[in-house]
């Protein structure tokens, strides 16, 4: 039996027999590459939308989340190392959790919409597929949150049945993607472009972490990019680094140091611009980009006021906010 | 005129901390000029698994064999005699 090459991500890992990709999970077995962890979940929670975070799909919503073992990026601030890092084989917890049952649990709990997160999902590709049909046809949402690291063709064909996307764009220069991640900036911006060409509700997460990629003229150059290739509309999430995995040694993010970042962000013209994991800023709510009106107020992940109309539009000057609200 | 060496009288254990510290130094550099860069794999790779522990869950229906989508195989290489 030869290698097989693994053509989802733009890793291309060409695979010995017996052996896995960068990720952990697609193993070559028989000279075929086998999907270890479909259908076996290492972590299932119900959490508000806004813990993904969106903020422009569906406020206040239940998500079913699902994670698995294995991922293709390697970054060293990790929030979930203890998944990500790890093979199927090498987990303690794995539950047995087929598409039809991961709708129906959804279901069980109230839930508006399943999200395929915590690890890259990008790595339990076939797993999130056939769960995301079955949804779909149950009237339920699908929501990512990947880095982006992911083929265009493949990623194609997930943007079918995916509703709404938040995307770690995790830096901007190629040597932080690389010295960080393990991995490279160009794909990741050639996803945030598919989504927004395939029609998916995207936000984007920047993480910024204190003197590694905190650079205000980085920061700056990225909303620039972020403005000219998925819209003003677009919500910008810079969120609060703690200390993690292997960057531990750093402090968390000065709240000045995000205060600023949002400055560069909305003075090149970002609409929607958010500070998270620093609860109780009023940088967690909403406003009209139009006439500055208070549309949705928000505490941590949880939404207190929604003044928005039922067309999603401010109740004041009429401006139709960009998302999707019902 | 007396020679460095001389005004310096050096000792061998100076001499090898000497050496010491030079290597020291060379190993800083080359870490720094190399920018760390061998710290994470390469794009293509791929990983060594525990195949005994991954055949014994999938068995056990803990893991999955589901075959995946988007990959070829590589053509086998040939031997010395030009088999496949």
């Amino acid at each position: 039996m030869g290698k097989v090459v693994c053509e989802l991500c733009p890793r291309r890992c060409a695979i010995p027999e017996g052996g896995a990709g960068d990720c952990r999970v697609r193993v070559n077995l028989d000279g075929r590459l086998r999907a270890t962890t479909y259908g076996h979940p290492s972590a299932v929670h119900v959490d508000p939308m806004e813990k993904k975070p969106l903020y422009h799909f569906r406020p206040g919503a239940r998500v079913l989340s699902i994670g698995t073992a294995g991922c293709n990026l390697h970054c060293r601030h990790c929030q979930n190392w203890q998944l990500s890092q790890r093979g199927g084989e090498e987990m303690e917890v794995l539950y047995e959790a087929p598409p039809e049952a991961v709708v129906a649990l959804a279901e069980v709990q109230g839930c508006r919409a399943i999200a395929y997160t915590y690890n890259d999902p990008i790595v339990f590709y076939e797993y999130v597929l056939d769960t995301a049909e079955q949804a779909r046809a149950r009237g339920l949402a699908n929501v990512l949150v990947t880095a982006g690291y992911v083929n265009r063709e493949p990623l194609r064909r997930l943007c079918a049945v995916v509703d709404a996307v938040n995307t770690d764009l995790k830096g901007f220069d190629e040597r932080f993607y690389r010295d960080v991640c393990g991995a490279s900036l160009k794909p990741v911006l050639d996803a945030l472009v598919t989504f927004r060409e395939e029609g998916v509700w995207q936000e984007v997460t920047h993480l910024v972490i204190p003197t590694v990629n905190d650079d205000l003229t980085m920061i700056r150059r990225m909303a620039r990019w972020h403005h000219d290739h998925l819209g003003a509309d677009t919500p910008l999430h810079l969120s609060r680094f703690q200390p993690m995995y292997r960057l531990r040694n750093l402090p968390p993010t000065p709240s000045e140091v995000l205060v600023r970042a949002r400055e560069e962000a909305l003075d090149v013209g970002l609409h929607h611009v958010y500070i998270g994991n620093l609860f109780g800023h009023e940088a967690e709510s909403t406003h009209c980009p139009r006439d500055g009106t208070l549309l949705i107020r928000r505490s941590g992940f949880r939404v207190l006021e929604n003044h928005l109309t039922e067309d999603g539009r401010c109740p004041v000057c009429r401006e139709r906010i960009a998302g999707v609200w019902s | 005129m007396k020679g460095l060496a001389g005004r310096l009288r050096l000792h061998s254990h100076d001499v090898l901390l000497v050496a010491f510290v030079g290597v020291t130094l060379l190993g800083i550099a080359g870490v720094l000029g190399g920018g760390g860069r061998a710290v994470l794999p390469d794009v293509g790779g791929s990983r060594r698994v525990d195949l005994e522990a991954l055949t014994r869950r999938i068995e056990a229906g803990e893991l999955s064999a589901r075959e995946a989508l988007w990959y070829h195989a590589e053509p086998a290489e040939r031997d010395g005699q030009g088999r496949l």
